[in-house]
């Protein structure tokens, strides 16, 4: 007699373990996993606290130096190399009137020689790459200066890495 | 301290089907609202210094230019060797931002003239926000066959007829020295 007054009749039975629809449930997940593993060369991060822009399409992104430009500074490989104010830098960061970022391009030359010899080493071409996150509200004039210094350092080909919409 | 314990029947029954149910619905709540974001890569090129890096097909046919000036009204359009596309041509600006549906067509016109064409020449009057920058780059790099039309294009070295689907994909930035001192002059 239970608590509510009623017998619980209790079959005996197999024990029965529908696996079906688990099964079905890990088939789903496993083809949504494959779907979204990225398959590009590069595994590149979004940097935190920046508003990249969106365009419709664009190419793979590939190895290279990791530029960030924020309102706050430049990095480069998460590293704070330039403190800017609403994305512009200082006037006494840069050279040339204006056009060369000072300690960008002592970072980045640096990093270019390193990479030549790296190269050269293992007979390999210094491809001079880099992949450029920047704000969508940093002002072109900086957009501008990082490419100039870039490419007085050696780094001549550039990416915007962008959302895709 | 050891009793025996009787043995009973199977009367154990794990339903498992209702929890199952209930992970499938969560798994497609959280497939339907999760956000996930795919970075892709726009190319610019930069004609600092790099003389042996411009465009192959700007070296075989020095007779065509394309240009475009950002200015503060309208994005101006310069096209030499376009046939009768060639010349100065001026996007307005509608209500302070870039008309950029206007700007692709006349891309896509220009493409239709001159199908083996890649280079885009980018300058800027102004200061403008590295958005904008990004949405010029998108409107003139990509094309679209089923919305902006077919635009085929033979391969000398096979006779092979190929569909193309991009526009000015060479987005070079030009007047960095100029600009970087003082964006406001501009050229």
């Amino acid at each position: 007699m239970s608590m509510f007054g009623k017998k619980i009749r209790r079959r005996e039975q197999d024990f029965y373990l529908q696996i079906t629809s688990l099964i079905d449930t890990l088939v789903i997940i496993l083809v949504f996993m494959l779907m979204t593993v990225g398959t590009g060369s590069v595994n590149l991060e979004m940097a935190s606290n920046i508003a990249l822009p969106w365009a419709h399409a664009g190419a793979e992104l590939p190895q290279g130096v990791k530029l960030i430009a924020k309102l706050d500074g430049i990095y480069l490989d998460q590293e704070k190399i330039v403190p800017m104010k609403d994305g512009v830098v200082p006037g006494d960061a840069v050279s040339e009137g204006g056009k060369k970022i000072v300690g960008l391009f002592q970072k980045m030359a640096k990093l270019a020689a390193e990479s030549k010899k790296a190269a050269d080493e293992s007979k390999l071409k210094f491809e001079g790459k880099v992949l450029m996150q920047a704000d969508k509200a940093v002002p072109l004039k900086t957009v501008k200066q990082v490419l100039y210094t870039s490419a007085r350092a050696g780094y001549n080909d550039f990416k915007f890495a962008v959302l895709k919409q | 301290m050891f009793h025996k314990r009787a043995h009973t029947a199977h009367d154990f029954e794990l339903n498992l089907t209702p929890i199952i149910d209930c992970f499938v619905t969560l798994i497609c709540f959280m497939l339907l609202s999760t956000t996930y974001v795919a970075l892709v890569g726009l190319d610019a090129k930069v004609p600092l210094a790099v003389p042996a890096s411009a465009p192959e097909a700007q070296r075989k046919d020095p007779t065509f230019k394309l240009d475009l000036v950002y200015r503060k009204n309208g994005i101006d359009i310069s096209a030499v060797g376009a046939g009768s596309l060639s010349g100065k041509r001026s996007v307005p600006h509608i209500a302070g931002k870039p008309d950029l549906t206007t700007l692709h067509d006349t891309l896509v016109k220009i493409k239709k003239e001159r199908p083996k064409e890649f280079t885009i020449h980018f300058n800027s009057d102004i200061d403008m926000a590295y958005a904008d920058l990004v949405f010029l780059m998108d409107a003139t790099r990509n094309l679209d066959p089923k919305k902006d039309g077919e635009i085929k294009v033979t391969d000398e070295r096979n006779g092979k007829v190929m569909l193309m689907d991009v526009l000015f994909p060479d987005f070079i930035i030009g007047g960095l020295s100029a600009a970087a001192a003082n964006p406001a002059k501009g050229q």
